[in-house]
């Protein structure tokens, strides 16, 4: 099995592969795709996508979470996680996890024989519906004056917000947050407060594909966080009721204390899908 | 207790004592107080250039301040010939003016407080949405009494709130008011990294002595004020009058301010523009962050002190900051590089390096335009 990193150059070979949620990571910093190709038929044989984490963290080990895995053969998926795991060992990777929902045989099989626990848990990745989320309390009232969409601020103070952001050390889900363009996060529902005329607080939410979005980044200057946190928060509520369907859901991942402790405020009992998490 | 009867609580509740001379004391040396306020708020205006030309919101807010309590004690020595008078006119607009002297009391402490908040914090926005209903419970309280006044004025009926429980109200805001600005405060002291110059007992020992005998309540609010404003004076002398940016000293006092609270980590970006000082620092200014400290270490060469940065934010710093001052209306070229202090390093050493690091970048720049 042939072995292709998945580039800016060479997407559109694999569009059909790679879920679109994918497919506008290929080429950022710390996400990376393979692809194993058979070299006599040239048909996908597996195929995978992760992303490194605190690459710039001192205090915490370079992780590799697995976003996506897909083989049906045990053998070529073996082969592929192979592969991973010299990539990992050049990005010095030293903790390779996952949490997959709808694993195949072949696939737990090949994540086993590489070396991966397997449980089964529940997620840190919660949905909630648009509609679920215009049933909050805190929907019922209007956001205040000075919280914006991004479409309504500039991109000079689109980074210096991001800045801001940085500054204070605050990476939501993206890593290489300062590198990231505005496009990337939805204009009419991602929200920010606009003080004394800069960006004190963001709410981006990435539109990962067609009814699906992702809340990345929720942060706001101390000083007067917790108001402006829910003032953004009604803000996207609103926009999101008015632009999205009902049914369209709203990927929120748990992954600190602050979003956890959030969750249960706004939503009590709301739990993630059963996954399977592995860790080597 | 005795004492607590005769002397203390009346003069808390701006009555007299049945001791004449006590009185009369109080009387007199309450009225050559306010004389000294007055004075004492006028000298503080003119001698201070910054109150005068009010260029920055703070200078505007702690001007309002002295003209609230500047108005208090010229209204309360106005009063003073309407005490002798027997008139039912004079006792009515006497009335009416303690009314308003209690507005410009409460008035004076709630923009006591914005000052505090504004020096903290520095944002105007802040302010706003903070503050715009804290004049609400002053409103109710004058509405009241006001509607009390007209009343028994035109003698349609009597006083319907009852003296003791309005003052008790009265005293419960203004406490609010003080406890507020504790808190707040107290919050800034936990939540930042910045040394700290206000001095809060000097506006809340003369206003509550003031409380205590408040027969001095208006002028010992004016020397609060005056104490208040000597703070700032102090955080002032850390200013560089070119560039309103903090100064060289201001770096020092901040290294031994944070070796001595412990803080371990902190990363410095230094900026530096040989030729476009005065451009450079307005970009410094224009981008500056929340909890970082803008300093001016010469005309030409800043610096940006935070807490520990990653690579990549220092390096959109960098980018972002070259890239502004390319697309300004006069392009300049800069020189930007980030240092991170090493484990181990005091900051007061941290500091001396990045002036050394600050005075390196001048070199390459030597002998050049300075312009894209």
């Amino acid at each position: 099995m042939k072995t292709i990193d998945i580039t800016n150059e060479n997407l559109y070979k694999y569009r059909d592969i790679l879920p679109e949620e994918y497919h506008e990571d290929i080429g950022r910093q710390y996400c990376r795709a393979i692809v194993g190709i058979n070299p006599d038929t040239d048909e996908t044989d597996a195929a995978m996508f992760w992303e490194i984490r605190n690459v710039e963290r001192i205090d915490s080990d370079i992780t590799a979470e697995i976003f996506w895995y897909k083989t049906d053969d045990e053998g070529n998926g073996q082969e592929l996680l192979k592969s991973f795991d010299v990539i990992c060992d050049y990005d010095k990777v030293n903790t390779s996890f996952f949490e997959l929902e709808n694993l195949t045989d072949p696939e737990i099989t090949s994540f086993r024989n590489e070396g991966y626990a397997i449980k089964n848990t529940e997620g840190i990745n919660v949905f909630v519906t648009v509609e679920e989320l215009s049933k909050l309390d805190i929907a019922k009232k209007a956001p205040k004056k000075y919280v914006y969409s991004l479409s309504d601020i500039s991109n000079l103070q689109f980074k210096q917000g991001i800045m801001n952001c940085v500054f204070h050390s605050k990476y939501g889900l993206l890593d290489d947050l300062p590198f990231l363009p505005q496009t990337r996060f939805d204009p009419d529902i991602s929200s920010c407060v606009l003080t004394d005329g800069m960006v004190s607080g963001f709410l981006l939410i990435h539109r990962m594909r067609q009814g699906c979005y992702r809340v990345e980044l929720l942060y706001s200057d101390k000083l007067d966080a917790a108001i402006n946190i829910l003032n953004m928060l009604r803000y996207s509520i609103h926009a999101a009721r008015d632009l999205c369907d009902p049914t369209d859901k709203v990927l929120i991942r748990m992954h600190n204390d602050n979003v956890t402790n959030l969750m249960k405020k706004l939503f009590p009992g709301k739990k993630g899908h059963k996954v399977y998490r592995g860790i080597k | 207790m005795e004492i607590l009867k005769q002397y203390i609580i009346p003069t808390i509740l701006y009555q007299q004592t049945n001791d004449v001379i006590f009185d009369d004391f109080i009387y007199y040396s309450s009225f050559f107080m306010e004389f000294a306020a007055v004075a004492g708020i006028i000298l503080l205006i003119f001698r201070n250039k910054p109150l005068q030309k009010r260029t920055r919101p703070e200078d505007k807010l702690l001007f309002i301040e002295c003209i609230l309590v500047l108005s208090q004690n010229v209204l309360d020595i106005l009063l003073v010939p309407l005490v002798y008078t027997d008139t039912d006119w004079a006792i009515n607009i006497y009335n009416f003016a303690l009314i308003t002297n209690e507005v410009l009391y409460f008035l004076i402490i709630l923009q006591w407080l914005i000052c505090i908040d504004y020096s903290l914090h520095h944002s105007m926005d802040h302010i706003r949405r903070r503050y715009n209903r804290a004049a609400i419970p002053i409103v109710i309280i004058t509405a009241l009494e006001l509607l009390q006044f007209l009343l028994v004025v035109y003698m349609v009926g009597d006083n319907f709130l009852n003296y003791d429980v309005l003052q008790a109200c009265k005293l419960i805001l203004e406490f609010c008011y003080i406890a507020t600005a504790i808190y707040i405060e107290k919050r800034h002291q936990k939540n930042s990294r910045e040394p700290h110059f206000m001095r809060l007992s000097a506006f809340i020992i003369p206003f509550v002595i003031g409380v205590l005998v408040r027969f001095y309540d208006a002028p010992l609010l004016a020397f609060g004020v005056i104490f208040t404003y000597q703070a700032m004076k102090r955080r002032d002398s850390f200013i560089d009058p070119v560039t309103g940016l903090y100064n060289e000293a201001y770096l020092s006092h901040l290294a031994a301010y944070w070796d001595k609270k412990g803080y371990k980590d902190s990363s410095a970006i230094i900026v530096s523009a040989p030729g476009n000082g005065e451009a450079a620092a307005q970009l410094v200014k224009d981008y500056s962050i929340k909890d970082c400290f803008n300093i001016a270490l010469t005309d030409e060469s800043f610096v940006l002190l935070t807490e520990n940065l990653r690579d990549s934010a220092a390096q959109m710093a960098m980018l972002l900051l070259k890239e502004e001052a390319s697309k300004s209306p006069s392009p300049f070229a800069i020189d930007v590089k980030c240092i991170n202090r090493i484990e181990g390093q005091t900051t007061v050493d941290f500091a001396d390096q990045i002036k050394k690091e600050a005075g390196s970048l001048f070199p390459s720049h030597k002998g050049e335009s300075g312009k894209a």
